[in-house]
């Protein structure tokens, strides 16, 4: 095959290629949304003054969480979520639930720890000029401290969710499922098609390289729009 | 509660084992203008902020117009001291014999909050419930103003000032910009009222952190060394308007190194070492006739 073919043929094939990357950016997307929801939750009750049992308790549970989330590869996290707790969503005829559930639960560990360090950024006199005006812990939270935290943490953000994208790669370990129909990520579908043309395996890779390296150039762009918009707020 | 708008009493503040507050008792009337004195590690900031509870005495209460913000405190109270196991065992050991057993009991803190009986527990609880007012109604009366402004970064100068009144539905918003622009132009600084604090200098941030307090229409004012962080150009405007606050009949109670304003403003002022207040009294009589040997070498190095 030569070069000019191989390359026709993966022209052939762009829209099962353009929708596996649709798959791969749905679960990343999902997990983000629900990583960041996790990562808030989890940061707020690590940061919360441990004045009563009940934030003790929650805040044991969310060291445990973080801790073994961060030990353990996500890999090894999806596969066991989607043999066990998830396996009502696995059945489902459409299981997109699971990776998307699965790299949420990962993405919340990293992200809580993220947000957290954003807020500890934020200077205490803050939080105390708040409190000062009869404000209550939670409203200054809302209104002073996580707005002034958002600014540090939208680097780091970028960064999580980057490698986030990057790593719904992984899903090709499981079976997708669209209405009872197979469906391939991103990776997954430079892989099945690589096994029915094997000449033109090592082109479908570079090619999801390729796609994969665009949207991140995508976020990174996105991330510099956002932070350029964030410090206009100062001035 | 003889008419103290603040009242501390018997205040201790540990901090791990270092003792920053030893027993610090006083009142503050309405429309008294106190100044508190003292080196720096001599307590004064910390005795400040346990005022609105930003710091949590160990022992002690702080009371705020007739209203306790903090625990009860069982060794101020002989009667709740004398309804518990420990004092009770101790005079059936002494045959009824009372004297010193209370002085005792306060002095090597002998009280166990869980053991010591059903009547302690209840006069406990109902002092707390007749006195006790939340922490958050108590601070909305109290205005602070910091050594570092602590404005809010993240909200222009109009929006660090109306925060605190809307969301807590002192004012509406309308009612809130307008007082707060009122207060602006008091200090001639309505131009900035959209400028986010970044911009501005250490003397317009601590102006405005005075007025932001002032929104909130508080009974009494504590300032927390608020000329410490300015350039000395800046410290004057500072001060005037602190002056000002004080020809308003304003309570206030102000930590601060500035002699000047102290001689000029305060009713009384506090000398405050090793976590006690050492003196008390007029600025004549701390300036003019201090009686204490660390007052007088605190005025030698800072007069």
């Amino acid at each position: 095959m030569t070069f000019a073919e191989k390359i026709e043929k993966l022209w052939d094939l762009r829209g099962l290629f353009a929708e596996s990357l649709g798959y791969s950016l749905l679960i990343a997307f999902g997990a983000v949304v629900l990583g960041f929801i996790i990562g808030v939750i989890l940061a707020v009750i690590r940061i919360a003054p441990k004045t009563n049992p009940v934030i003790r308790f929650f805040d044991k549970i969310a060291v445990l969480y973080i801790t073994v989330i961060r030990g353990t590869p996500t890999l090894v996290q999806l596969l066991i979520l989607y043999n066990s707790v998830l396996v009502w969503f696995k059945r489902m005829p459409t299981n997109l639930l699971v990776p998307i559930i699965a790299f949420g639960i990962n993405s919340g560990a990293y992200m809580a720890e993220i947000i957290r360090s954003g807020i500890s950024a934020v200077d205490i006199g803050q939080m105390e000029a708040g409190r000062s005006l009869g404000l209550s812990w939670i409203i200054t939270m809302r209104r002073v401290i996580i707005p002034q935290a958002v600014k540090t943490v939208v680097p780091t953000i970028f960064n999580e969710i980057i490698i986030l994208v990057k790593e719904t790669s992984v899903v090709s370990y499981i079976v997708l499922k669209v209405n009872s129909v197979q469906k391939y990520d991103l990776l997954g579908m430079a892989e099945k098609q690589g096994l029915a043309t094997p000449a033109c395996y090592l082109v479908f890779l570079f090619f999801a390289a390729l796609l994969y390296l665009a949207v991140v150039m995508l976020l990174t762009f996105l991330q510099h729009l956002i932070e350029r918009r964030l410090k206009k707020n100062e001035r | 509660m003889n008419g103290n708008l603040i009242e501390i009493r018997g205040l201790y503040k540990y901090f791990g084992k270092l003792q920053v507050l030893k027993g610090v008792s006083c009142g503050i009337k309405k429309g008294e203008r106190i100044v508190v004195l003292g080196a720096s590690g001599s307590g004064k900031s910390t005795m400040l902020r346990c005022m609105n509870l930003l710091e949590r005495p160990t022992f002690g209460e702080v009371w705020l117009d007739d209203n306790l913000l903090t625990p009860v405190d069982p060794y101020l109270h002989e009667e709740i001291i004398r309804s518990s196991r420990t004092y009770k065992k101790k005079l059936a050991a002494a045959q009824g014999k009372d004297d010193g057993l209370i002085a005792k009991i306060k002095q090597e803190d002998l009280l166990h909050e869980k053991n010591e009986g059903p009547e302690y527990a209840r006069k406990m609880k109902a002092y707390y419930r007749q006195y006790y007012l939340d922490e958050n109604l108590a601070r909305a009366k109290v205005g602070m103003v910091f050594q570092h402004f602590n404005l809010f970064n993240n909200l222009t100068v109009l929006q660090n000032m109306t925060l605190a009144p809307v969301e807590l539905k002192k004012k509406t918003k309308e009612e809130a910009t307008e007082k707060a622009m009122d207060l602006l132009s008091m200090i001639g600084l309505t131009d900035k009222a959209q400028a986010y604090p970044s911009t501005l200098s250490g003397g317009q941030k601590q102006r405005i952190a005075i007025v932001r307090s002032l929104c909130m229409d508080p009974e009494v004012m504590l300032f927390d060394e608020p000329t410490s962080a300015l350039d000395p150009e800046m410290v004057g405007e500072v001060l005037d308007l602190m002056k000002r606050l004080a020809g308003d009949g304003m309570t206030m109670v102000v930590v601060t190194h500035e002699i000047g304003f102290a001689r000029e403003v305060a009713d009384r002022v506090l000398f405050m070492a090793d976590g006690m207040i050492a003196e008390s009294g007029t600025p004549a009589e701390i300036f003019g006739a201090p009686k204490t040997e660390r007052l007088k070498t605190f005025l030698s190095k800072v007069l």
